[in-house]
């Protein structure tokens, strides 16, 4: 989980179940649904970490091996729109350890990996 | 005043300028090393930068930046499965000086050979949080290290301190007044006093369990994940089995209040 840094959005990241943005109310502290990111292809499975840039421009989110749990790991960025809506930046998904076609059998456990802590540089 | 202003302008300019060029860098643990990119500034398209990613003998687990950008530490010495999920105990941090093209260096002394676990860094770079999950039953406990001008790592009068079963993430309230620890099989929130040494105090009513209604029950939380507000205002505990958001109001002694209408209800899946 991670709020941007002005305190207007916050970012769960909830395993399995996807990738999800809440706007946090100014005045009662809630926060509300903002947008839900599907786990998408296999490749996209199971967010386990994520990152907001201390500018707030922009949100990263860290994707373990999909399910079954043998798939490469994954990274992808999002571009937080002036309503708060996030869209994939050029690239994503990334594959820093290598993409892997899943379709010939179980990812190599050398692009395996478990992006759990993530930080940007002010 | 009119000096001010002629003093203040061109220094605003000069930080805005540095600012604005200034690269940003994107770090990843994913449990067997660490990962290193650059950002683009207009579209936050990432780069692999070379050398990447930085392989370590054990599990790697939490990262922490300090709030300059320029220091990175890392928990390392921990348990990793083939899948790259890690975990702790990690019996050592390693600590980087992050230079202008976003490689890592390491620091004097490190790896140093002291507890990690999740790391958090005060918002005056004055200390190192490390919560340990410790080994259930047994109480976690938080680490708490002095940085040091050159970034290394002291740790402070009385460290670690007693957390709770799981202690698992650490928030820290952007004034440097509190940090926040989740404990995980205790099923609530510890919150202590940071003293200018660094020494923790428990605040009164610490730890903190938040509740969510269940028919006519009350169902304790079971926290995984914690930010604070940096406004000072609000924290946020992510429940990983009821997958709801606790929140509280922070108050002025420390002491955490469920806020009315919370936890969130559950979300997903997507």
């Amino acid at each position: 989980m991670a709020i941007d840094p002005f305190g207007h959005y916050l970012y769960v990241d909830e395993g399995v179940a996807g990738f999800v943005a809440f706007r946090i109310n100014i005045v009662t502290g809630l926060p509300e649904f903002l947008q839900g990111i599907s786990v998408g292809s296999y490749f996209d499975n199971n967010p386990v970490g994520v990152c907001v840039s201390p500018t707030g421009k922009f949100v990263y989110e860290g994707n373990a091996n999909g399910i079954p749990e043998d798939g490469p790991m994954s990274l992808r960025g999002f571009k937080v729109g002036p309503t708060g809506i996030l869209t994939l930046v050029p690239g994503s998904p990334y594959f820093p350890l290598g993409a892997w076609d899943f379709t010939t059998g179980p990812a190599p456990q050398s692009v395996q990996g478990y992006p759990s802590s993530m930080v940007v540089t002010p | 005043m009119k000096n001010l202003k002629f003093t203040l302008l061109p220094a605003l300019v000069l930080i805005g300028l540095t600012a604005s060029l200034r690269a940003e860098f994107l770090y990843v643990s994913y449990g067997k090393g660490l990962l290193s990119f650059s950002i683009n500034p207009d579209t936050g398209s990432l780069t692999k930068l070379r050398g990447t990613p930085t392989i370590f003998s054990g599990g790697v687990g939490s990262i922490a930046l300090d709030h300059t950008g320029k220091l990175l530490y890392a928990s390392t010495g921990g348990n990793v499965v083939s899948s790259g999920y890690s975990y702790g105990p990690y019996s050592s941090i390693h600590g980087y000086r992050i230079v202008g093209n976003g490689q890592l260096i390491p620091l004097p002394g490190s790896p140093y050979q002291v507890t990690g676990g999740a790391l958090a860094v005060d918002p005056f770079n004055r200390f190192l949080y490390a919560a340990d999950y410790g080994t259930y039953p047994n109480p976690g406990s938080v680490a708490v290290y002095r940085i040091e001008p050159n970034g290394s790592l002291k740790a402070v009068p009385g460290s670690p301190f007693l957390a709770g079963v799981g202690a698992y993430q650490i928030a820290v309230d952007p004034f440097g007044r509190f940090i926040y620890v989740v404990n995980f099989n205790s099923e609530n929130t510890s919150v202590y006093q940071v003293l200018e040494s660094g020494t923790l105090v428990p605040v009164p009513g610490s730890p903190f369990a938040g509740v969510t209604p269940y028919g006519s029950e009350l169902l304790t939380n079971d926290p995984i994940s914690i930010v604070a507000d940096p406004n000072g205002r609000f924290i946020y505990v992510a429940d990983e089995n009821l997958a709801n958001i606790v929140s509280y109001s922070a108050t002025s002694s420390g002491a955490l209040s469920q806020l009315p209408g919370s936890p969130t209800a559950p979300a997903g899946p997507w």
